[in-house]
């Protein structure tokens, strides 16, 4: 005699214990990072975005407008993003999770030379119940400082999980 | 914190100048092709295979074509705000959502409308809604923008920047 097993698929955790798993992910995340700003990344950077002006590759062009040095297109700090920080999130619910949502504040042109200091934390993680049902959305922030103690830049991501 | 007072020379947006409804100079870039996505997803270290693979991007992730970065949309609308607000101007907060994909062939249109402004010490701050429009009209990156101004013959915003020079509302 044998029955047949068949597993049930793993159980949906309650709403309660999705608040208190989202509630563990508040805080720092990972170490913080210092890197170099290199010239050909700036440069590769203002190429492949067709932003020709020359702030972004001509030192004297740059200097001649004020700023201290050739100045890094604003995405360049998703270059930081994808290589020095951690960006990916486990959750022990839902199926697919969401790219919804960037905010920045700008400080401080970051400009060649500099050595940038990434910190990243999770700022805001809660539970809601919208239209597809449940959906957890977290919002991790990155803070960006010079090598002069300058903030130079925040981004805030906001993932959705549903 | 050193405060950079030098002058700046870039023809930039002065706030005197600036109307609630008014529309911002565009930047339209495209067609986008392939080469530009592959270009930016290496100069970003981006190596998510929905940028590059297309029959992982339309095979596995049921996508209807590779997809242009969410990062190089969200810089086409800094570059507008950069570009309106000069080197005198400071954009300083701006957000998107993202509600909608990109493909090879779009057009993509970076827009602004003011929505409003007000005198803060001797600087402006204007807000501003600002989107990405393909060329079927399809919006897919709806954000707000914050950008400090210089007003006429006042001094050009400094930075680093610091809310605090904009006295209290």
């Amino acid at each position: 005699m044998s029955a047949v097993q068949t597993a049930d698929p793993p159980a949906e955790i309650s709403d309660a214990e999705a608040e208190r798993y989202l509630q563990t992910l508040i805080g720092p995340i990972g170490e913080e990072v210092t890197t170099l700003v290199e010239l050909g990344a700036v440069r590769r950077m203002a190429l492949a975005l067709g932003d020709l002006d020359p702030i972004h590759f001509d030192e004297a062009a740059a200097k001649a407008r004020g700023y201290r040095g050739i100045v890094a297109p604003w995405p360049l700090l998703w270059l930081y993003f994808f290589t020095c920080t951690v960006y990916e999130h486990d959750f022990p619910f839902g199926k697919a999770t969401v790219h919804g949502q960037d905010d920045y504040e700008f400080h401080e042109p970051v400009v060649v030379g500099d050595q940038l200091t990434i910190r990243t934390a999770m700022v805001d993680a809660k539970l809601k119940h919208g239209k597809t049902g449940r959906l957890g959305q977290v919002v991790s922030e990155r803070r960006f400082t010079n090598q002069r103690g300058e903030l130079c830049a925040v981004l805030r991501t906001t993932l959705f999980r549903r | 914190m050193s405060t950079s007072t030098m002058a700046r020379v870039g023809e930039g947006a002065v706030f005197d100048d600036v109307e609630v409804g008014q529309e911002i100079p565009t930047l339209v870039k495209g067609p986008m092709t392939t080469a530009h996505i592959m270009r930016w997803s290496a100069a970003m270290e981006n190596w998510h295979r929905i940028h590059y693979d297309w029959k992982y991007a339309t095979e596995h992730d049921g996508l209807p074509d590779v997809m242009v970065n969410g990062s190089w949309k969200q810089h086409v609308m800094i570059q507008l705000l950069t570009d309106w607000a000069g080197d005198t101007g400071w954009p300083w907060k701006v957000g998107f959502q993202f509600r909608g994909m990109n493909v090879p062939g779009d057009t993509l249109t970076a827009w602004g409308r003011v929505t409003a402004k007000e005198e803060r010490g001797p600087y402006g701050v204007v807000d501003l809604e600002i989107g990405l429009r393909s060329q079927k009209g399809e919006e897919s990156t709806p954000g707000t923008a914050r950008v400090v101004l210089p007003r006429r013959g006042g001094p050009p915003v400094p930075y680093p920047f610091d809310p605090a020079v904009l006295g209290t509302a």
